[in-house]
């Protein structure tokens, strides 16, 4: 009898426990990405009918058809370009400062703490606080410390042509970091003191035990990041809109970018979204076999702690 | 430690509760005595006092009726918030308020939302004539026929009102009167000889006609055309000004607004509203070389198959180029302009209100003034703060009240369109909105609409434009003593709108409600220059891109001829 009681009280717990992100799962990604994929074979047409306004529903892959054709223009094939040359200079340059960064505060390295609190504090604060205050510095502080110090009148970075693309990867790269950096030093926290000892015996160096001990045991970490990051390639906005709003420069717009801001533009207005919702399932349609393969890859051939 | 930790865990409480008072819900605490209204406010350039005057007063109507029992009299609940019902939508039905006046709102959403009409039906709050107000006129007799037809739903047997509009929202250059006055920047009605002879001396002062062309009013020695325009702005560079003043930040959908003005103001309300309902035959198209000839296309009759025609309207390349001329050169405006990317509308607002007093109260800063300031009409009620701070510091002819600023009538793009009309072309750009929602219990309607017919009676209209010194998009009348209480600015205004004709773009054509997105001012001017590069907005392909004007407009044409399938 004690034991069915106990087992009626799991069955409780299991099923509160798993209610949420069931409901959760069922709503926004069932529910929406079904509508979604509906809409993408629906014409919708609204009407006025007796005094009132009705919507004409008629099926077809029409939207698919001008969505195509809207992605292959040379303009999204631009934006196409940008999210790929934007996500290899995050990945790769976040990644590796981010690693860097994460072994040294795990090595408790002289002002480790700092740096942790430091590079976390974009995380913390909200995103248009952090890009409002990053704008600010950038269009206004340097080029006053500029005048102020140097007597010169200078164009804001954000401004100029030849740097604002640079300036906003920097950005983006920094609140990057606090994610990764207390995801990558836990893991590395992780890993067995015995092996290090062992390898710093065997005459291991810092840089040695980085590249042969850190980066292999925490590897599964590091594609788990890689499969996120490209899973999110076509989707990444780079940080345009909490900089530029919906006015960010014509050749810095990825592709996620150019989605988000159209997204924005039509909403409520329904008879603009199946094309919208055509638009993501052919890039969903990309992303995923590509995000598969990236997945396949990094653990046929990624290096192991053997 | 233990008298700490209960207040460092209370901080962020404190600090979200603070926050959540920026520009959020009042708490006015509730009158169980009486019957209460809840009014939804988009709070941004036009304030809210307009409609803490509207609420006093129709509570003050209905002290002494019942409308519940047990109770007596209303009270009006106002939310003042910071972003349009059209973002909000998901939750109008759920919260408390029932009367919304907002903008960036777009009529149609409203009725279509998720297959609901979030819109109460008003068809008799509008039609009938506000009789118990003692007009002969109804609210619909206020509104221009355009305006019947887009917010009338047809279909049935009359149209159906859901909503009506609520402000008018004219964007263009606004100047700085006493600038104006102390430095001479009027044309002359008899130019003298020399350099700078066609500005008025003490030799000859008085000034041309203006813009509309009858001398002694208040446009006198304003500039007529583009040229003017050019040669006024070299003028006050040549007094030490700077001629013109425009946010950064905002440019991109400011710009857009700018041109859009001025190339409405060159074809005028037919030929625009043509274009938002595709239909209708287009008499000013054109074509442009890349040294600037123009090439004018026959009459077109605009149809479903070919409406990207209307985007090839002369007036937007004169708009252009107009543009392109002022950017060109440095010294006709602010640096801040083009130097940066954070200039904001803002910042570029309290530059054009201090420079003046800067440079008079202190003439060693170097600060030069301001001549002009690209905005919308509501930029001087949103300056109001800080214009009594201003005043605070350094004197009372500095207050809003006692300045004097004016919307600056377009000038032409050539002399010949000046010959052919004087008049003004206005563009309403802002879709304000009022309505009140669904989902209204039975027995409050009649009190919910009884309040609407209120807000748009003559005198409530009139209040509005007197305490805002802008305009409501009715048509009504405003008595000499109402002028009496109202800025320079307010009532140069209301004599502008009165001599011009005024577009509202909205329409009932099945283009214009199925295609919505693409007939807001930030679609209007995307340009394909060259094979495979688009600019969206004007500002944009100017600055960003160096684009020369001539590559700008005939990119327009492009663009939309290869995208016109995109539109349902």
């Amino acid at each position: 009898m004690r034991q069915q009681k106990i087992h009626a009280k799991d069955v409780i717990f299991y099923v509160v426990m798993l209610a949420f992100p069931i409901a959760q799962f069922c709503l926004f990604y069932i529910g929406v990405n079904g509508r979604s994929f509906l809409y993408a074979f629906q014409n919708i047409e609204i009407v006025q009918e007796g005094g009132i306004l009705s919507r004409r529903v008629t099926y077809s892959i029409q939207p698919l058809v001008d969505a195509f054709e809207d992605l292959t223009t040379s303009e999204s094939l631009q934006m196409l370009l940008m999210s790929i040359v934007s996500f290899l200079l995050t990945y790769f340059i976040g990644t590796s400062l981010a690693l860097f960064f994460s072994y040294f505060i795990y090595k408790k390295l002289p002002l480790g703490s700092m740096f942790k609190v430091f590079l976390f504090l974009p995380s913390i604060l909200s995103a248009i606080v952090m890009a409002t205050i990053f704008r600010f510095f950038v269009d206004e502080a340097i080029p006053a410390m500029q005048n102020e110090w140097f007597h010169e009148t200078v164009t804001s970075m954000l401004a100029d042509k030849a740097t604002r693309y640079g300036v906003v990867i920097f950005y983006h790269i920094l609140i990057s970091f606090g994610t990764s950096v207390l995801m990558y030093s836990n893991a590395m926290s992780g890993v067995s003191t015995e092996i290090v000892e062992a390898a710093k015996i065997d005459g291991c160096g810092q840089f040695g035990e980085f590249f042969h001990i850190m980066l292999p045991s925490i590897f599964p970490t590091i594609t788990t990041f890689a499969i996120t990051s490209v899973a999110a390639i076509f989707t990444n906005q780079i940080s345009l809109f909490a900089i530029y709003g919906n006015s960010a420069p014509v050749e810095t717009r990825t592709l996620g970018y150019f989605l988000y801001v159209r997204t924005l533009a039509s909403a409520n207005k329904e008879p603009e979204y199946p094309v919208l919702c055509a638009m993501g399932l052919i890039i969903s349609s990309v992303a995923i076999p590509l995000t598969l393969l990236t997945k396949y890859l990094l653990e046929k051939y990624g290096p192991s702690e053997d | 430690m233990k008298t700490k930790l209960p207040i460092i865990l209370l901080m962020p409480l404190a600090t979200i509760s603070s926050l959540s008072g920026c520009g959020g819900k009042q708490t006015t605490p509730t009158d169980a005595s009486k019957t209460q209204i809840y009014v939804n406010n988009f709070r941004r350039g036009f304030g809210s006092e307009w409609l803490d005057s509207l609420c006093r007063r129709f509570e003050e109507a209905n002290k002494d009726i019942s409308y519940e029992e047990g109770k007596t009299g209303v009270q009006i609940i106002v939310s003042n918030i910071g972003s349009p019902a059209d973002s909000r939508m998901g939750s109008i039905l759920g919260n408390r308020d029932e009367v919304y006046f907002t903008e960036q709102s777009y009529y149609f959403d409203f009725q279509t939302y998720n297959g609901v009409n979030l819109l109460e039906d008003i068809t008799d709050v509008v039609t009938e004539p506000l009789t118990e107000y003692n007009e002969t006129r109804s609210i619909e007799d206020k509104l221009t026929d355009e305006q019947k037809d887009f917010y009338g739903v047809k279909g049935g047997a009359t149209p159906r009102y859901y909503a009506l509009p609520h402000y008018n929202g004219f964007f263009g250059f606004n100047y700085d009167v006493d600038l104006f006055d102390k430095y001479g920047f009027y044309f002359a009605e008899t130019p003298l000889s020399g350099t700078n002879g066609q500005f008025i001396t003490t030799r000859n002062a008085v000034k041309s006609s203006g813009p509309n062309g009858i001398l002694g009013d208040w446009d006198d020695g304003l500039p007529k055309t583009y040229d003017q325009f050019y040669q006024l702005c070299d003028y006050m560079v040549f007094k030490g000004c700077i001629p013109w003043v425009a946010s950064s930040k905002e440019a991109f959908g400011y710009m857009n607004l700018l041109v859009n003005s001025m190339a409405t103001d060159h074809e005028g309300m037919e030929q625009m509203f043509n274009k938002f309902k595709n239909s209708g035959t287009m008499t000013d198209l054109g074509e442009v070389d890349d040294s600037g000839n123009i090439t004018k296309l026959p009459a077109t009759e605009l149809t479903k198959e070919n409406g990207y025609m209307a985007y090839k309207m002369l007036g937007q390349y004169h708009a252009l180029k107009f543009l392109k001329t002022l950017h060109d050169n440095p010294n006709y405006h602010h640096p801040n302009l083009t130097a940066t990317s954070g200039y904001s509308a803002e910042a570029s607002q309290n530059d054009f209100l201090r420079s003046r007093i800067f440079n008079e109260k202190n003439p060693s800063s170097g600060t030069k003034p301001i001549g002009m300031i690209s905005e919308g009409i509501w930029w001087e009620a949103e300056t109001s703060e800080n214009s009594s701070i201003l005043a605070d510091q350094y004197g009372e002819e500095y207050r809003r009240e006692n300045r004097r600023f004016a919307f600056l009538p377009f000038p032409k793009a050539t002399e010949e369109r000046y010959a052919q009309s004087h008049k003004n072309t206005l563009f309403d750009h802002l879709f304000s909105l009022v309505f009140m929602k669904s989902g209204i219990a039975e027995w409050k309607k009649p009190l919910i609409k009884k309040f609407l017919r209120f807000a748009h009676t003559d005198e409530s209209l009139r209040d509005f434009t007197v305490k805002t010194n802008t305009t409501k998009a009715f048509n009504y009348e405003l008595t000499a003593e109402d002028e009496a209480k109202m800025t320079y600015y307010g009532k140069t205004l209301v004599q502008l709108k009165k001599e011009s004709d005024v577009l509202y773009p909205g329409n009932s054509s099945s283009i214009y409600i199925n295609n919505a997105s693409k007939f807001h001012y930030n679609e209007f001017f995307f340009t394909e220059p060259s094979k495979g590069k688009t600019v969206q907005y004007a500002w944009d392909g100017i600055h960003d891109q160096n684009l020369s004007a001539e590559k700008y407009f005939t990119g327009i044409g492009t663009y939309r001829q290869n995208n016109w399938a995109d539109f349902h």
